[in-house]
């Protein structure tokens, strides 16, 4: 299955080598061709999938690399409902991401490049999550890696991508260090590779006594560093913010739908291993519980619109790492696919704003991805609002969509496991609801900031929401320019350019406006510059705002009816036999209802919050004053204010996390690396010389 | 019938005649025709290249004993034979060196005006000398040819080398290993008065006594652990690499570097099995050291070759613990590894080499955004980057995975500490990579704007194709020297 796609980018590569000029002007038959593949594979998993309901998994060696009998490598795949289930949610986000990057990439240089980075992530995707043994799930691990650090430095030409993108390798790499011990640490206490006989081996040692405890649990957290660093766990989460300097699309399909999802998988596939061991799921389910409070508390203050995004995947992945921690394995796959699912399309939506922000403020990320720019956009990009609307309700937990199943899921789960969790878990629900909604009303309520920021305020509503949390103005400005390095022109001629073009647009939206605004719901295709996206952008969007609505269906436990019919539990009731398991299914449609009650009513507190904060006709500031509207604010709270802008200065500062990796580990390596080089120069070379 | 006539011709000898005849035919030819001799010079190298593939393709995978064994009697009161025969071990290492030289005569193509035939002449010496150096069987022999190598490597760092340190570079590099060489000329000596024999395939199966293997040990090591390098006396090699000509590089970090590590595998291991026992933890914790070491160097060099020299130093190192860790795993991985090293920081040599061609700087800081205007050579460069640093799907992951479940097994602290050089290897790579190819384009620096030229892609393909091979497919390679590893494995249990 997973070598379907791989032809697309090795004909792409060759192609490009011997024949440019021939390969790009075919270049919509190499997107035909791969999105068609990639179909293909869909509908291939699919149809495992349905087997896999029937049947027991499959396993299969293909071809091995056999050194002598007692070392091998085999080469296999290994398909059960978890395989089948990561390889349908691979395929569909894959293909409408596909779909949509057509056109979101279609003025890049770089478009046939782009789709053959995307086959070969597609392939290595899908080899991960049929691989059969361990090697081979570190084989396709760092191949993952490798794309994602191709995709994210995709604009090259930028020094801030080239960064992360090298950042995320390196991060990823430590992570691939500890996976790499773990596993020749495993293969020295069992001598095997395959999952099966892994397992086998390791519960008859523990049964048994005759390893060391100590020793084992060593092994089992180093091969948890490994999904750590790639589901963006607390200390290595570093990396993923700043991968957000990729194209949108890979945003999507990358950070927020499938790698990042690739720890959880392998977490989930090795959990039989870690069950065994308790602290070691003590462990797993502290550091779930530590990036859902920080991913959450980060996400509140960030300007650049994909930057919270990746915030709020991190706190997501870190509730799936903490029902993972708690042993209720369906949940976190639950939660994994619906999370998927609205969290591509909340990327989708964004990259849709970006694309039709770009036109005004310009083709830099500081300033099309910059959410105080944005604003009263619902009446420009209809759709791509309720799409994004309907994301973000899902995200937030409530109820008719998908994630509030799930993620209800996970705090009742919670809940039975430890007081403590709950509580954090719960609060964070409620933080999710509130940055989300920020990042909504910012986006889209109000008046199109880049006005004002010419205008100086006119509407004190959003000016103030402005200040509080967007102080970075004079900072931002520096950084602005030079980004675009392929402009032969000097920054300040390039400045007064922009400032001039969007004054001139600016005043003819506004003339245009007070026309016919009568007629914004009707019309998709509104000629107003921050235009709708096309329809191709739009396909994909609505066919994930349709999974987003529905899949939430699968896993909704039917306890009325008198028999546990619920799809989704008894799909992997024969992969994993937990203890666990069972009460899960006997959950009372009262306690649910209860439990259900009690997060809704958190998330509407986290909506009504940041609406009060966020709300840009907030009626009582309407008539103030600018200076007015401060003043008061102050007076009333000023405790309040400095606890904001705590918060503030931690979020923005991503929780003092980075540069206290910067100042210790990258300065300490560097001091060393000083040292030993003058120990090599001075000391070996002096003394011979 | 033609199978009798494969019999007949192709041996070893014919391999070493090669490169010889050539040369011996290069030196009628006049200066001027410059043409003819590049031409000769290639055809040369590579039928040279064809003849070590038949050798191959003829070579008896499923035993352990030395093939193609020949004898030829050369000092015959003293009872030492000019006696040639590969095994499984050293297969390989003729294969990548025939397979390097044509590559070294195709770069110095149009490069090299002055003395073009001396150049070509002294890469077939090389080649005659290396060759010998894997495929001979006695000791002594073995040292000569181990020492004569040195002689036209002195030459080409000396006259084609780039500036003006390069005559203190080819001293440094002559003289360290020409003093750690002497210890072992004292060794073999003491060997034949004890023996009265140098023929090492007698030798394995002679036992020595514990003291004096550990003394002839430590006398082997000397000369090896210069050429491999070990950390304290690896200060030539960068400073040779910098130095050196494009190709003199890609000879000195694909073959020269292989002597020390093959020397290890071929006289120490096999023949003083109590004594590497012993040794092994001083040999790990060498190692250990200057893996870390060196990759921490190298996040501070500044010249594009001494990074790429330094990060060879840490392979290198990493050979040595599989080597010593002793299972059938470290040692095939130790093997596979060096095999790829071969192709993997050649290529990278080239590829700097591509760029001094273009720009004559080799600082880092001058560089940058060079994907704007050599896209082909980009790419490359990425997959060479890729492989430094053992991505799976290269031939370096095979290995350093087999180096690193091999040395687990014996020491896991050792098997840490090698793989925090993995860490520290993805470093400096994605640094090199991104600051050379990544970024602004420098335009005050970097004048010319031409990417790969024909010869110089259909230089990197065949590294391209042996990379992704050995890296997708290794059962070949593993499957041919199996036998010999096992058989040297077994050896080391039997004493």
């Amino acid at each position: 299955i997973p070598f379907i796609p791989l032809p697309v980018p090795i004909l792409l590569g060759v192609g490009l080598l011997l024949f440019p000029t021939a390969t790009k002007n075919l270049r919509r038959m190499w997107t035909f061709l791969s999105i068609f593949l990639l179909s293909i594979v869909m509908i291939f998993s699919i149809y495992l999938s349905i087997q896999q309901i029937f049947l027991s998994c499959i396993h299969q060696n293909v071809w091995s690399w056999t050194i002598n009998n007692e070392f091998s490598f085999e080469f296999g795949y290994f398909i059960d409902p978890l395989t089948s289930i990561m390889s349908i949610l691979i395929t569909t986000v894959g293909i409408l991401v596909l779909i949509y990057s057509d056109n979101y990439m279609s003025h890049d240089q770089g478009y046939l490049r782009f789709f053959a980075y995307m086959g070969f992530f597609n392939t290595s995707m899908l080899g991960l999550v049929t691989s059969s043994n361990l090697i081979q799930v570190y084989f396709f691990w760092e191949l993952v890696g490798m794309c994602s650090y191709l995709l994210i430095g995709f604009w090259f030409t930028r020094p801030i991508a080239a960064n992360a993108c090298q950042k995320a390798f390196v991060t990823n790499r430590v992570g691939d260090f500890g996976l790499l011990l773990g596993i020749l640490g495993l293969y020295w206490i069992t001598g095997s590779f395959e999952f099966q006989d892994l397992f086998e081996i390791f519960n008859n040692l523990i049964l048994n006594n005759r390893v060391n405890l100590l020793f084992l649990t060593l092994c089992a957290f180093l091969l948890f560093v490994g999904p750590i660093a790639k589901s963006a766990q607390f200390p290595l989460h570093v990396w993923l913010p700043d991968a957000m300097e990729g194209p949108t699309p890979i945003s999507a399909l990358i950070h927020a739908a499938t790698m990042v999802a690739a720890g959880i998988f392998l977490v989930a596939r090795l959990l039989p291993l870690f069950i065994v061991i308790p602290s070691i799921m003590y462990i797993i389910s502290l550091i779930g519980i530590i990036t859902v409070l920080l991913g959450a508390t980060l996400a509140l203050a960030q300007k650049d619109i994909k930057r919270g995004l990746a915030y709020s995947t991190m706190s997501q992945l870190g509730y799936m790492m903490l029902a993972l921690g708690m042993g209720s394995y369906r949940s976190a796959l639950f939660h994994l696919i619906t999370h998927a699912y609205s969290k591509a399309l909340l990327f989708l939506g964004s990259g849709s704003i970006i694309h039709s922000m770009e036109a005004i403020v310009g083709y830099s990320p500081d300033k099309s991805q910059n959410m105080i720019l944005m604003g009263g956009l619902t009446k420009h990009v209809p759709i791509t609002k309720t799409a994004f609307l309907i994301g973000t309700l899902s995200l937030c937990g409530i109820p008719p969509l998908a994630c509030f199943w799930s993620k209800d899921e996970i705090l009742n789960d919670s809940l039975l496991f430890s007081p403590i969790f709950a509580i954090i878990a719960c609060s964070t629900a409620g933080l999710t609801a509130f940055y989300m909604f920020r990042i909504y009303l910012l986006t889209f309520e109000g008046h199109l900031n880049t006005y004002f920021l010419n205008y100086s305020g006119k509407k004190s509503g959003s000016f103030y929401s402005l200040s509080l949390w967007g102080k970075e103005e004079e900072k931002k400005l520096n950084k602005n320019f030079g980004l675009v390095p392929l402009l032969t022109m000097n920054n300040t001629k390039r400045a007064s350019f922009f400032c001039n073009k969007t004054y001139k647009i600016s005043n003819n939206v506004r003339n245009q406006i007070f026309i016919t605004v009568e007629n914004f719901g009707l019309n998709t295709r509104t000629f107003y510059y921050p235009h709708e996206s096309d329809n191709t952008i739009l396909f994909p969007m609505l066919i994930l705002v349709l999974f987003t609505l529905f899949i939430g269906a699968i896993g909704i436990p039917f306890n009325q009816e008198g028999i546990d019919f619920d799809i989704l539990s008894k799909f992997f009731t024969p992969s994993i036999n937990l203890l666990h398991k069972n009460s899960q299914n006997f959950v009372d449609w009262y306690e649910f209802l209860r439990n259900a009650t009690f997060s809704v009513s958190i998330a509407f507190f986290g909506i009504f919050i940041a609406y009060c904060l966020y709300k840009p006709f907030y009626s009582s500031l309407l008539n103030l004053t600018l200076l007015n509207s401060f003043q008061k604010w102050n007076s009333k709270r000023i405790h309040w204010e400095k606890l904001i802008n705590f918060v503030y200065n931690w979020s923005y500062n991503r929780g003092y996390i980075d540069s206290f990796f910067k100042t210790s580990l990258i300065e300490s390596i560097r001091r060393l690396a000083k040292q030993t080089t003058f120990f090599d120069k001075r000391i070996i070379d002096g003394i011979t010389n | 019938m033609l199978e009798h006539f494969c019999e007949c011709y192709f041996n070893l000898s014919g391999l070493i005649l090669c490169p010889v005849l050539g040369s011996i035919i290069l030196l009628f030819i006049p200066n001027s025709r410059i043409r003819l001799i590049r031409l000769i010079g290639l055809c040369a190298s590579l039928i040279t290249f064809l003849y070590s593939l038949v050798l191959w393709i003829q070579f008896d995978s499923s035993t352990a004993k030395f093939q193609f064994v020949e004898s030829l009697r050369w000092l015959p009161y003293e009872n030492i034979n000019f006696y040639l025969g590969i095994d499984g071990i050293s297969l390989f290492f003729v294969i990548l060196t025939t397979f390097l030289i044509p590559i070294c005569i195709l770069v110095g193509w149009s490069g090299m005006r002055s003395y073009g035939k001396e150049y070509i002449i002294a890469f077939l010496i090389c080649e005659f000398l290396m060759i010998a150096v894997f495929c001979m069987l006695d000791l002594l022999l073995f040292y000569v040819f181990f020492e004569s190598v040195l002689i036209p490597m002195f030459i080409i760092i000396g006259v084609w080398g780039s500036r003006q340190r390069k005559i203190k570079a080819a001293y440094q590099f002559f003289l360290y290993t020409l003093l750690g060489s002497l210890f072992m000329l004292l060794a073999i000596l003491l060997i034949l008065f004890q023996t009265g024999t140098t023929d090492l395939q007698i030798l394995l199966t002679t036992e020595f006594s514990e003291r004096r293997q550990i003394f002839l040990w430590i006398a082997f090591f000397a000369s090896f652990a210069v050429k491999v390098p070990m950390v304290p006396v690896h200060i030539w090699l960068p400073e040779a690499h910098v130095e050196a000509p494009t190709a003199g590089s890609v000879i000195l970090a694909g073959i020269l570097l292989k002597f020390g590590t093959y020397g290890f595998l071929r006289f120490s291991i096999p023949m003083f099995p109590e004594a590497t026992l012993c040794f092994t933890p001083f040999i790990y914790t060498l190692s250990a050291i200057a893996i870390i070491y060196t990759s921490l160097t190298t996040l501070r060099q500044i010249d594009l070759k001494k990074i790429i020299a330094y990060s060879s130093v840490a392979h290198m190192n990493l050979v040595t613990i599989g080597m010593f860790s002793p299972n059938i795993q470290g040692i095939g991985g130790s093997i596979l590894l060096m095999l790829s090293h071969g192709l993997v920081s050649s290529a990278l040599f080239l590829c700097v080499g591509v760029l001094y061609d273009r720009h004559k700087t080799r600082l880092v800081r001058y560089y940058g955004g060079l994907v704007s205007t050599m896209p082909n050579f980009s790419t490359i460069f990425f997959f060479f980057t890729l492989a430094n640093m053992s991505l799976p799907g290269t031939s370096s992951f095979i290995g350093e995975f087999l180096i690193l479940v091999g040395a687990f097994q014996r020491n896991s602290l050792v098997a840490t500490l090698a793989a925090l050089g993995m860490i520290l290897g993805a470093a400096y790579s994605l640094w090199l990579y991104n600051r050379v190819v990544s970024g602004n384009l420098k335009p005050d620096f970097l004048h010319k704007f031409s990417d790969l030229n024909g010869r110089e892609v259909f230089i990197f393909i065949p590294f391209l194709v042996g990379l992704v091979w050995m890296g997708v497919y290794p059962k070949v390679f593993l499957d041919c020297m199996h036998t010999s590893v096992s058989n040297l494995v077994q050896h080391g249990k039997f004493h």
